[in-house]
Formats: C-alpha cells, sequence, structure tokens
C-alpha cells in the first residue's frame, strides 16, 4: 500500500504542484517527517565532501557512523555504556525507591503530610546542577556522589506522583473496602496501589528521564568510564565525530528507556482497566 | 466573619506544623557544627551561611553576578523560547509544516540538552555565544511543544464561527487562537524559565568568569562551602520567584479569559 503510494508520487512528479493540494504531494504520512532530517543529512555531507565546514566542527555523518561502528565493534561502546547503566540503574533504583515509600507515607498520613510534605517542596526547588559542587566536597568525585545526585534527581518526580496518585483514589471505594473489612495491608495493594499506578507509572518515565539527565552532567564532572566521560574526553581531544556518537547514544537510550517504561505501563493500565471494568 | 478567622487559625497551624522539621533540622546542624561534631569546613553552621550571605550582600559582589546571570537567562530565554514560540504556531497552523517540521524537532528534543554543552563549546568556544545558545536550546522545546499544543486544542466549533463572522486571518490569530491556547502557552513559559535557569547553572559551572554558577564553582575550588550555600539558595529563591510571576501573570490572564468567555 505504502510502497504503491510512493510510486504513484515519483509517477506524478511533474504534476505534483496541481496535485499536492488535493493529495498533499502524494506521500503516505510517515514519510513526510523524513523529508527533511533527509535533506539535511544530505547537505551536511555534501558540505564536508566539499570541504565547506571544517571536519573538526561539524563531520560528515558518514565519519560519525563509522565512528559509531568502530566504537561498537572494539568493545569501547559496550564497556562506557555498561557502566553508565550501572550508575543510572542504581542511582534510579536509591532514589525511586525512596521516593515511593516517602510518596504513599505523606499519602496516606495527613500527619505525615503536614509534617513533611513542606520541607520535601521547599527542597524542590533546588536546582540539583548546583548540588553538584557541594556532592563533590561532601562526597568525593568518586561513584558515591554520582549515584547520590542521579538517586536525588529521581526521588522527587516519583515522590509527587505517587502522592498525587495515592491521593486520587476513589473515596468511595475506600469506604466499600471499609465496609468489607479489608485489613491494612489489603487495602493497600488492592485498592490504593492500583489506583495510584497510573500516576506511580507516569512518575517512573520522569525518573528515568532524570536520571539519565543527571548522568550525563554527574559523568562529565570527572569520571573514568561512561558514556559522559566519552563526550568530555572526545571533546578534550577535539574529536567531533565521537561526540556526536555519545549524543546520539544518550538520546537513543533515553528514548529506549522511556519507550520500555511506556510499554510496562500500557500493559499494566490494561490490567487495570480490565479489573476495573 | 467567624468561618474566615477559623480558616486563618488553622492555616497558620497547617503553616507552623510544616515549618517544624526544617526549624529542627537547622537548630540541630547549628548545634552540631558550633560544638565541632561536624567538620565546619564541609557542612558550614546555618549562621555562618547567613552571615556570608549578608557579607556577598553588602559588597555587591551577588548583585552584580545575580545580574550577569539574569541577563544570560533572560537572553538565551528570549532567543529559545521566541523561536519556539514561533515555531509552535507554525507548526500549529499549518498541517504540511507539521508533517515537515514536527517529526525532526521531535527528534531534535530526545537530545539531552547537557550532552550537547561539549560540543556547543567546541564549536562556539567558552565566550557569550556557546552559553546564551545552550540557554536558548533548552528553552525552546517545552515553548514549541506546549504553543503546538495549545494552538490545535482549539475548539473547532469556534473556528467556524469564527469564519461565520467573516473573520479576517489576523483576527482569528489575536481573537479565537492566542486566547484559547493561553493556558498552555502559559505551561511552557514556565516549563521554559525553568530549564533556562538550569541550563544557566551548567553554562556557568562549564567555564565561566562571572555569575552565580561561577562563584559556586569558584568557592567549591577553594572548599568555601558556605559560599556554595549562598549560591544555591539564591538560585532555589530566584528560580522560585520567577516561576511565581510567571504563575501570577497566567493567573490575572485566565481570569480575563475566563470572564470574557462568561460573557459570550
Amino acid at each position: 500500500m505504502s510502497t504503491n503510494d510512493m510510486i504513484l508520487g515519483s509517477k506524478a512528479g511533474g504534476k505534483k504542484a496541481a496535485i499536492g493540494r488535493e493529495r498533499r504531494l502524494g506521500l503516505p504520512n510517515w514519510l513526510y517527517g523524513w523529508v527533511l532530517p533527509v535533506i539535511v543529512l544530505a547537505l551536511w555531507e555534501a558540505a564536508s565532501a566539499l570541504g565547506l565546514v571544517s571536519e573538526s566542527a561539524l563531520p560528515a555523518p558518514s565519519r560519525i557512523a563509522e565512528a559509531f561502528w568502530h566504537l561498537c565493534v572494539n568493545g569501547d561502546m559496550g564497556k562506557h555504556l555498561g557502566m553508565s547503566a550501572i550508575r543510572a540503574g542504581g542511582g534510579f533504583l536509591l532514589g525511586g525507591a525512596t521516593g515511593l515509600l516517602l510518596g504513599v507515607f505523606t499519602g496516606l498520613g495527613k500527619w505525615a503530610e503536614r509534617t513533611l510534605d513542606p520541607t520535601i517542596q521547599m527542597l524542590r526547588t533546588i536546582p540539583l546542577l548546583a548540588v553538584i559542587p557541594l556532592f563533590i566536597l561532601w562526597f568525593g568525585v568518586g561513584e558515591f556522589s554520582k549515584v547520590l545526585l542521579i538517586a536525588l534527581g529521581s526521588f522527587f518526580p516519583l515522590y509527587f506522583h505517587t502522592h498525587l496518585g495515592v491521593r486520587s483514589a476513589d473515596r468511595k471505594m475506600y469506604e466499600v473496602t471499609r465496609i468489607l473489612q479489608y485489613s491494612k495491608l489489603h487495602l493497600l495493594t488492592k485498592l490504593i496501589i492500583p489506583a495510584a499506578l497510573p500516576n506511580i507509572l507516569l512518575g517512573i518515565r520522569l525518573s528515568v528521564g532524570a536520571s539519565w539527565l543527571l548522568l550525563a552532567v554527574a559523568e562529565m564532572m570527572g569520571a573514568s568510564a561512561g558514556v559522559g566521560y566519552m563526550i568530555q574526553d572526545a571533546r578534550v581531544y577535539a574529536q567531533t565525530d565521537i561526540v556526536f556518537v555519545g549524543i546520539i547514544l544518550f538520546a537513543l537510550v533515553g528514548k529506549l528507556s522511556d519507550s520500555v517504561v511506556r510499554l510496562v505501563e500500557r500493559r499494566c493500565l490494561r490490567w487495570n482497566n480490565t479489573y476495573k471494568g | 466573619m467567624q468561618i474566615t478567622r477559623n480558616r486563618l487559625a488553622f492555616r497558620t497551624v497547617h503553616f507552623l506544623i510544616g515549618m517544624t522539621v526544617p526549624l529542627a533540622v537547622l537548630v540541630i546542624w547549628q548545634i552540631a557544627s558550633s560544638n565541632g561534631w561536624v567538620n565546619a569546613v564541609l557542612i558550614p553552621p546555618p549562621k555562618d551561611i547567613v552571615d556570608e550571605f549578608g557579607r556577598m550582600l553588602s559588597s555587591g559582589e551577588l548583585l552584580t553576578n545575580l545580574r550577569i546571570s539574569a541577563g544570560r537567562a533572560l537572553l538565551g530565554f528570549l532567543i529559545g523560547g521566541g523561536l519556539g514560540l514561533a515555531a509552535g504556531l507554525w507548526v500549529g497552523f499549518s498541517l504540511k509544516a507539521e508533517r515537515l517540521l514536527d517529526p525532526s524537532l521531535q527528534l531534535l528534543r530526545t537530545l539531552p540538552h547537557l550532552a550537547v554543552a561539549p560540543l556547543f563549546i567546541l564549536w562556539f568556544g567558552f565566550g557569550e555565544t556557546s552559553k546564551i545558545l545552550l540557554i536558548a536550546k533548552g528553552a525552546f522545546f517545552p515553548l514549541y511543544v506546549n504553543t503546538f499544543l495549545g494552538v490545535r486544542s482549539v475548539d473547532r466549533n469556534l473556528f467556524d464561527v469564527a469564519r461565520v463572522l467573516q473573520f479576517t486571518r489576523w483576527q482569528t490569530i489575536t481573537k479565537l487562537i492566542l486566547p484559547a491556547s493561553l493556558p498552555s502557552l502559559f505551561l511552557g513559559v514556565r516549563l521554559s524559565i525553568a530549564v533556562s535557569w538550569l541550563g544557566l547553572v551548567v553554562a556557568e559551572m562549564m567555564g565561566s568568569s562571572s555569575g552565580i554558577g561561577y562563584i559556586i564553582n569558584d568557592a567549591r575550588s577553594f572548599s568555601l562551602t558556605s559560599v556554595i550555600f549562598v549560591g544555591i539558595i539564591v538560585f532555589a529563591v530566584v528560580g522560585k520567584v520567577t516561576d511565581s510571576l510567571v504563575k501570577l501573570a497566567e493567573n490575572r490572564l485566565l481570569r480575563w479569559r475566563d470572564s470574557l468567555g462568561g460573557e459570550g
């Protein structure tokens, strides 16, 4: 179907302008989005082949692809990516778990909310990146300060959304569970967690995003392995192609982890929907 | 009367309860550091931080650097936000532009904007250009996405009404589309400002000779922890204040919009 459309589009080349208004160039929708990137890439490649831009400022796309492949083959990529993933994962687990627990805690207890929530709201306004020098002074440039920074970054989104989710549980449902004499544990696992799940999953997505963002900064501040280190190291030696590879890698992994959480979200919420229905 | 007074009392009590934890932490912190239980270099007592703040304020060091930082953030925000607004409006209005531009912009959006900083430094050096461009890049996307969403969320029926009333294109934009997309526009502005401050911190720490970020980084190399604390608190307060200002403007402008909607 779509290939047919493509052939039609190219055949109708001469009449394109005339047909354009009605048929929107006759191209299938998904192809439209690729027009601009492909043109930009082609121009870029041509410009660097002709020597219009300096190789050290803007290496040709083919060179970036080559560097990408080279790094994949010699195992550097795997090493850096593995290190980064461990840091981001560790920080996310630490911060996310704390956020989840505290969120449930302040969500369930009125007193806990009144005493703890204002403090946490106050701490939230502190820009995390400005705290980096303090962390370096306190904990050195080692793994601990990096993981802690990522944990702090992933704590806040998950905390807020968990708190919000717990509070959004239907009051009527809550009364029903009391009539059915649910125990506290039952109440938590059968009503509150499922009701808060959409918000919690949103919080997880935001947390994962925040942890990748902070990972990039943490690794650039001082590290001896990881994707951020790879970028920083390449910058010092003006290996722009490797800087590009690093940036693309960050984008890809960030996008991928986001998609994974979204997939989980769709599954869990489907279950939730059928459960409710 | 009685009820309002009760409510006021209720709110003060809540406020006091909320303040217990921070106050307790501050008191314990002060006692612990003045008794030498914790290293005063790593965790200076709150009193030292306040003193340092007073000293930096009176010497004018704080205000000069704050002005420089604010200038950078503002310029970056204006460039990035302005472009984001323009691109969002354009893509929102035209289906063709959406198909052509939106996928590329969404692709660029996934690039972590802090990881791009080294590239900007390579291209534009350590000067002002790379800092402002970094801030502008960060400020662009929230405003673009939310403007686009706002324009697209305008009620189709209202469009038809505008056509029946023979609005010109300019009138359609100023009388219908802009007011209708104002809520998400404001959300975009708030997010953009937050990102601008974030980008500013990174840009100034990457290499700079003035600004609050520079003060923090400089203090770190001399282990002046109280100065770092002052810098962090200033960043937090300024970020909060700008956010509150936009929120205030939002409330005002949206109140106007609501009353207009009520009349019609």
